[in-house]
């Protein structure tokens, strides 16, 4: 999975992620006007962010109102350290439209940045045909240093695991007879499928619920 | 005051290049076979996403040009 100067590829990457993510100096935080989304609801801004070419994060308050929002560009956004800090807030962003193929589930940064948060929930929006939103959400049982270490010595095997799904899924997907675009697809989805397998039995043990919902998922806030 | 000014400057990234190392080992995989057919999908599928996303960001600019405007 790409990388730089490690034999299984993203193992940097990985741990570049993980560690804190100052990834680089270029990463520039673009702070966006409240105004224009006063009064907006959860549900309304998820459904302006799943359908971007771009990505926005928008932190919430427990009282529903929104208290900052950051606008990225078509792979990521920027938002300051100091975010990680503040307490009981839910953080919701968007995968961009253009990516909806690899499915909606959180990156390895975006656990990061949970794990060594404050916050309440983290969410990640999607426009795929699946799932819609995924959601990590903390219980009183949490133990993100515990879960961000598994993770720590699980990449590696993760990273070869969906390297390999993806391999053999588009082999499989071209013999049984799909065409080259639709054996991609079905690759893309298998591999990331390992993700989500994988988030969901680690949430399980290191006190997280990790949710995942549909289109028709209706919204109680 | 020292480690606050360092906090502030700090910057966390959503996803960073998880979709670029995702569409890396793609690439890497394809090539390994030889597949130009199905490289030339991903070609393809980048150059949308590119067009997608600068037509995207014209349209914002616009918009906030029209809003100044009128504000």
């Amino acid at each position: 999975m790409g990388g730089r100067g490690s034999a299984s590829g993203i193992k940097e990457d990985f741990r570049d992620w993980l560690k804190s993510e100052s990834r680089d100096n270029n990463s520039t935080i673009q702070p966006m006007e409240l105004k224009k989304f006063e009064n907006y609801t959860l549900e309304q801004i998820e459904r302006r962010i799943r359908n971007l070419r771009h990505e926005e994060l928008f932190v919430i308050n427990q009282d529903g109102k929104i208290e900052a929002a950051y606008k990225g560009n078509s792979s990521s956004v920027a938002f300051p350290d100091s975010l990680l800090k503040q307490k009981n807030v839910t953080v919701t962003h968007g995968h961009p439209k253009t990516r909806a193929e690899f499915g909606g589930t959180f990156s390895f940064a975006d656990m990061a940045n949970l794990l060594k948060s404050e916050w309440v929930e983290h969410r990640a929006t999607a426009s795929g045909q699946g799932e819609m939103n995924y959601i990590m959400r903390k219980t009183e049982k949490a133990d993100a240093e515990g879960f961000y270490q598994q993770m720590n010595s699980d990449y590696v095997r993760l990273n070869s695991e969906m390297d390999e799904m993806w391999d053999n899924s588009f082999l499989e997907a071209r013999k049984s007879g799909s065409t080259k675009k639709n054996a991609i697809h079905i690759a893309r989805q298998r591999a990331v499928g390992v993700l989500n397998k994988y988030y969901k039995e680690m949430a399980t043990k290191y006190g997280y619920e990790y949710i995942t919902r549909k289109e028709e998922y209706h919204y109680g806030r | 005051m020292e480690d606050k000014k360092t906090e502030d400057y700090l910057v966390r990234e959503t996803d960073g290049t998880f979709f670029e190392n995702m569409r890396q080992m793609e690439r890497r995989i394809l090539t390994k076979y030889g597949d130009t057919e199905a490289l030339a999908i991903l070609d393809e599928e980048d150059r949308i996403e590119r067009e997608e996303y600068e037509e995207e960001l014209r349209q914002e600019m616009e918009e906030e040009k029209i809003s100044k405007k009128n504000s």
